[in-house]
């Protein structure tokens, strides 16, 4: 105790400033509402009126905190633990960003839940205290280099899922999807954290930021390095991407996929579509990222590195397989449910395509913004897709497709948002998918012209394909709703639903159209000096004992590194 | 500038909220009312139009130069070609397309109000209607407000696509089903060609704003293809305004209820043909042989079509004749560089031709739903208001003195008899013709003893279709003394090319013939002579027209039949592509589908087989995951292998 007290005494242990706290307002609010659900139901009751009271209340203050640190901050890690353990935590306009997006999905998933199952759940506030941790370690891992936050942002994003997925207890399926969830997500943790303590034996830090420019130089001189090291490091890397690969569900650690997605509650299932999966993007886009920019921080060029073609060569393959594979799977399945889960799959594939590229010096920008695009599209196609789900179970009871028969005439409305949403997850134009779309392919064309590798061409080819390949599958769906039908009853569906859904096709329909500039303005902002990106900032992450405040990407900012 | 965006943009906005709130709200809750919708969209857009045509004069005074507003970029990333934008232009030509168009619409939707609720199918399709003419006042808004050539494309393929949809409204009728078919396939034609200019203009420029194409950098760009980017924009035109020899969709066409042959096959959508010509006219006047072509396909086709009106005898078809050889007119102006002209001609046609097809429709809708002048007469004293802005709208019409068509006809008529003085001669004949056939139309109709068809009670129509009769007669007897000098000089940036290019015809071109005023002169007498022969044939001695018909025989059987145009085309077109369809259908079902199949039965095949592996058991799943990742290590050692020797 008096050993601790000496070491804060000394500086030794970080003390953050009332400044460096606000710029984690954020996760703070996060904190302070899942506090506010435990307490909370004490006094005002565990009704589901009472809990999203509270649950909006957190949610708007969340907005402002978000609001008020995008207007301070630049980029840059801004705290660490302990100076000897790194950086732990950053901030810059992308994690303010990927905070926003999850806030705006938790909208959408609380309304989904108030016109499902808000009326007849009993334990409301714990349902959110899951949903908020979960989105408290979403949030986190995209907001840190440093391999122990970053272990521990994943199992905080995923225990919490796996309860969710068992939260209904009368649910039989969703308890076996919930054990297999916990069985795989354990085992791949154990796997990632097997490669990550590897990664700390051998480089002595777990801050990606100082291990990456480590690497880049061991790869540089392959022929000096021991080929027992080597192996090390190619295992304690490929073990650590696997766990990021459960979180994508990217092949071939997609198998928990369609049968939890099936299993589990739509609301639950709708979270996990989106927001584990682009946390774990994210997450993988950055560490991919900093290495990147460690490469061109030690002056060797981008292209010519040996080590970023292979891992991008390994990202890029596991991305074709991928789409190939959940598209192909997705054709034969009769429960939607099932087959959006396959989708997801897919679309998960065409989003770690960007993967592949942002290791090209020039495109690296072009990328996070079509990874911002491409998130909020995918967001707003799959929270009409399930949503829609979600209010034919809820009047039929199942998911089978034939309970979708003759939708276009029972539910009009439900109907045709329905097939906007899927005509956008197959990217058609004008829709919000297809802008979604194009951006991909505009970026690995740009990054096809800037190395001239075929395969970059190839994957181009590839993601086209898969995208005619989808469309059949969407097409069963909407066949069944306009061109099948039989004299079954109208559908009384909930109005709050219906709306839900239209406003998410309005927008895919606006954001193919009208938008389409203002969004891409607005993406600028979001995407404006990603951490790791400009090499400068590695380099002085690298260097602490050499910052001053103003070198900082030239823009003031004020010192919050105490060292 | 601001204002000028806003309204530019409300002027397209409004009417496209009207056909979406019609369209969606109309069947449920609107019903009977649905019009009140889109008489409010429609009226608030001629306002937006009058006010934007307000903002632009006082934006500038003394030169009418164009405002180019660029709205908004669709896809726009990186690259110098931004051809996904969308920008609007803003100029004394489409100004005034904007002001006909909007406000001639908006008097047509009123008196649909009362037209489609009494008409053949009372109440049925109420809301459709209306929400079909908000769509096309929105296309036709685009079309003309389209800053670039891919806007101009998209305008006039939706309102060939609304034309398509209005034609056959009541789709239950064989006849309609059939025009609408016809109406869409010969725009096809047209539309072919028109692509494909549009087409070379983007790969000569690089761009298809008019900003650029339409310079004399762009013309310099298009260099030796101008010409024929020119008739292959001219194909699009000749489809939609009707012309020869793709004119005959346009007298089927009238099987659309009237309002929509008012609006859409007489006052607006036929002439974007005019509109698009007189717009491209720096394409169009590089060559002297397509300027020609242009003025010779009008003149013949005025006169071509005016022949047919003569022995008609269903009134919209007599219409829809005169409509077809009034844009030879019109393109008969243009072709002799009298662009002005032209425009002109196409705003005073839209209110009389308007006039007319509503008076035909207060007709029909008198007589309950009969049209052919052979079953009534004498209607003058039954149907006075009718009869009386008929006849007003006939004398426009007709080109008598001082009434609107005059004005527009006579400025044609003079810069024709200077460049081509036999297509000149030509068209005086055609206005001769034109003047007889209309008054036909209308002796038959309301003079003479009175006739009625078995059964009807003939009753004057209401307010809702008076009004807007009194409002396009007095547009018919009026613009055209209020605009005859107003209008030219307004539009006298859009005349430049042709101005500069008329300047420069080789000596010996241009024959200094009559002067205005005698043109004038000439053309208000062949016009009272054409009128006095009809009084003469029709109403004093009825008999010598019998006598008429009779004693020219076989031409008359000729001209009854209209060339046997349509059994001629049935023969040499038709038929061969019925048979060549045939055989496509044949290899679609068999050889296309047989392909579409197997290409589907690839992923169901595998779709089968993964579904085999994934069904639920841990065990499996476990085995699956580590043998993947033993897949990713040993690409990763392909991987390393094979880039170690590369580099």
């Amino acid at each position: 105790m008096i050993n601790i007290l000496g070491q804060v005494a000394e500086g030794q242990i970080w003390q953050p400033t009332l400044t460096e706290l606000s710029y984690f307002a954020p996760e703070l609010v996060l904190v302070a509402t899942l506090l506010l659900l435990l307490i909370g139901p004490l006094i005002a009751g565990r009704g589901s009126g009472a809990t999203l009271v509270m649950v909006v209340v957190g949610m708007v203050a969340a907005v402002v905190a978000n609001l008020l640190v995008m207007n301070q901050v630049v980029t840059g890690p801004v705290s660490g633990l302990a100076p000897a353990a790194g950086h732990m935590l950053l901030v810059d306009n992308f994690s303010i960003f990927f905070k926003f997006f999850l806030l705006l999905f938790l909208l959408g998933v609380t309304v989904l839940w108030m016109v499902g199952s808000a009326a007849t759940e009993r334990n409301a506030p714990e349902f959110y205290i899951l949903l908020l941790g979960s989105m408290l370690g979403m949030s986190l891992m995209v907001s840190t280099m440093n391999l122990l936050l970053m272990v521990m942002a994943i199992e905080l994003a995923s225990l919490p899922s796996y309860a969710l997925v068992a939260f209904d207890k009368r649910n039989r399926p969703g308890a076996e999807a919930a054990i297999k969830y916990v069985i795989f997500g354990g085992t791949c943790a154990a796997i990632m954290m097997y490669g990550v303590s590897l990664l700390f034996g051998v480089f002595g830090t777990l801050d990606f930021t100082r291990i990456a420019p480590q690497l880049v130089e061991i790869f540089e001189n392959l022929a000096q390095v021991p080929a027992s090291k080597l192996a090390l490091l190619g295992l304690a890397l490929l073990a650590m991407g696997a766990g990021i690969a459960f979180k994508i569900s990217a092949v071939p650690f997609h198998f928990w996929c369609p049968d939890v997605f099936q299993g589990a509650k739509i609301e639950v299932t709708t979270w996990l579509s989106v927001a584990s999966k682009a946390a774990g993007l994210c997450l993988l886009l950055r560490l991919l990222q900093v290495l990147a920019g460690s490469a061109h921080a030690s002056g060797h060029g981008f292209s010519a590195a040996f080590y970023l073609q292979v891992v991008t060569g390994v990202v890029a393959v596991v991305a074709a397989v991928t789409c190939l594979l959940g598209n192909l799977a997705a054709y034969r399945q009769q429960s939607v449910k099932r087959l959006l889960a396959y989708s997801s799959i897919a679309h998960a594939g065409y989003m770690l395509m960007l993967g592949a590229i942002v290791l090209t010096g020039d495109v690296t920008q072009l990328v996070w913004q079509t990874v911002v695009i491409y998130l909020v599209m995918y967001l707003l196609m799959n929270l009409g897709a399930f949503g829609a789900t979600a209010l034919v179970i809820g009047q039929t009871g199942s998911d089978q497709l034939e309970n979708f028969t003759g939708l276009g005439r029972r539910a009009p409305a439900l109907a045709a948002g329905l097939a906007i949403c899927l005509f956008s997850l197959v990217g058609i134009p004008p829709l919000g998918g297809f802008i979604a779309k194009w951006w991909l392919l505009w970026a690995l064309g740009q990054a096809a012209m800037q190395q001239m590798h075929w395969w970059l061409w190839a994957l181009l080819l590839w993601a086209s394909f898969n995208t005619l390949l989808s469309l059949f599958y969407y097409l069963r769906v909407i066949r069944q709703m306009y061109l099948v039908n039989d004299d079954r009853p109208g559908l009384k569906v909930p109005a709050g639903g219906v709306v839900l859904i239209n406003v998410c096709a309005l927008l895919l329909l606006l954001s193919g159209t009208l938008l389409v500039n203002p969004i891409r303005q607005k993406v600028g902002r979001y995407t404006d000096h990603i951490f790791g990106q400009s090499p400068a900032s590695i380099v002085q992450v690298n260097q602490p004992q050499n910052i001053s405040g103003n070198q900082l990407d030239g823009r003031s900012r004020e010192r919050i590194d105490t060292q | 500038m601001d204002s000028l965006q806003q309204y530019s943009i409300l002027i397209l906005l409004l009417p496209l909220l009207g056909a979406v709130l019609a369209g969606a709200l109309g069947p449920r809750l609107l019903k009977g009312a649905t019009h009140w919708v889109v008489i409010l969209a429609v009226g608030g857009a001629a306002y937006c139009a009058y006010q934007l045509f307000e903002v632009y004069t006082h934006l500038a005074v003394h030169t009418h130069e164009p405002v180019q507003l660029v709205i908004y970029d669709w896809i726009g990333m990186g690259g110098p070609t931004s051809w996904l934008t969308v920008n609007f232009r803003i100029d004394p030509l489409a100004l005034v397309m904007l002001l006909t168009v909007t406000f001639i619409a908006t008097w047509i939707v009123v008196y649909a109000r009362d037209y489609m609720r009494h008409h053949h199918h009372p109440e049925r399709g109420y809301e459709r209607f209306f929400a079909f003419l908000g769509l096309f006042v929105f296309s036709m808004c685009a079309l003309v407000l389209g800053g670039n050539f891919l806007l101009l494309y998209l305008g006039w393929e939706a309102v060939g696509l609304c034309s398509y949809l209005l034609i056959g409204f009541y789709y239950d009728k064989p006849a309609a089903a059939a025009a609408a078919m016809k109406a869409f396939l010969v725009n096809r034609i047209g539309d072919f060609g028109f692509g494909l200019g549009i087409l070379l203009i983007y790969l000569k420029c690089g761009s298809l704003d008019y900003d650029y194409v339409l310079s004399s950098a762009g013309i310099t760009a298009l260099g030796d293809w101008a010409p024929g980017i020119a008739l292959l924009l001219f194909c699009g035109a000749v489809g939609k305004s009707a012309q020869l020899p793709l004119y005959v969709w346009l007298p089927d066409a009238m099987e659309g209820p009237t309002p929509v042959s008012a609006l859409i096959h007489a006052a607006t959508m036929v002439t974007a043909g005019v509109y698009m010509v007189a717009r491209c006219g720096a394409i169009f006047v590089t060559s002297e042989a397509v300027m020609t072509f242009v003025a010779a396909i009008g003149g013949i086709t005025a006169l071509f079509a005016a022949t047919m009106a003569l022995v008609q005898y269903d009134m919209k078809r007599i219409l829809a004749y005169s409509t077809i050889s009034q844009l030879g007119f019109m393109f008969l102006g243009l072709g002799v560089y009298a662009a002005d002209a032209a425009v002109f001609h196409l705003m005073t046609h839209a209110f009389f031709k308007a006039l007319l097809f509503l008076g035909a429709g207060s007709v029909m809708h008198a007589m309950g739903g009969i049209i052919d002048v052979r079953e009534f007469g004498g209607l003058r004293k039954v149907l006075p208001w009718t009869c009386y802005t008929f006849v007003i709208g006939s004398l426009a019409l007709a080109g008598f003195p001082m009434l609107s068509g005059f004005f527009s006809k006579d400025l044609i008529l003079h810069q024709a008899l200077e460049v081509q003085p036999l297509l000149g001669w030509l068209a005086v004949i055609t206005a001769g013709l034109t003047a007889f056939y209309t008054f036909r139309m209308v002796l038959l109709a309301f003079w003479g003893p009175k006739r009625l068809p078995f059964g009807v009670h003939v009753h004057e129509s209401g307010p809702w279709i008076i009004v807007p009769l009194l409002v396009l007669a007095i547009g018919a007897a009026g613009a055209g003394y209020y605009f005859h000098e107003k209008l030219p000089e307004f539009l006298v940036d859009m005349m430049t090319p042709f101005d500069v290019a008329f300047e420069h015809l080789p000596p010996g071109a241009v024959v200094h013939g009559l002067s205005h005023e005698e043109v004038g002169l000439l053309s208000g007498v062949v016009a009272i002579a054409g009128i006095a022969v009809a009084v003469l044939g029709y109403w004093i001695r009825p008999d010598w027209s019998r006598r008429w018909r009779e004693e020219s025989g076989w031409l008359y059987i000729l001209v009854h039949n209209k060339y046997y145009v349509d059994e001629i085309l049935a023969t040499v077109l038709v038929r061969p592509l019925q048979q060549a369809a045939a055989v496509g259908s044949a290899v679609d079902r068999y050889l296309v589908d047989g392909l579409v199949w197997l290409v589907a039965a690839g992923p169901r095949l595998v779709g089968f087989i993964l579904h085999r592996y994934q069904r639920g058991a841990m065990q499996g799943y476990g085995v699956m995951m580590a043998g993947g990742l033993a897949v990713i290590i040993f690409l990763v050692f392909i991987f390393a292998r094979v880039l170690a020797a590369a580099n």
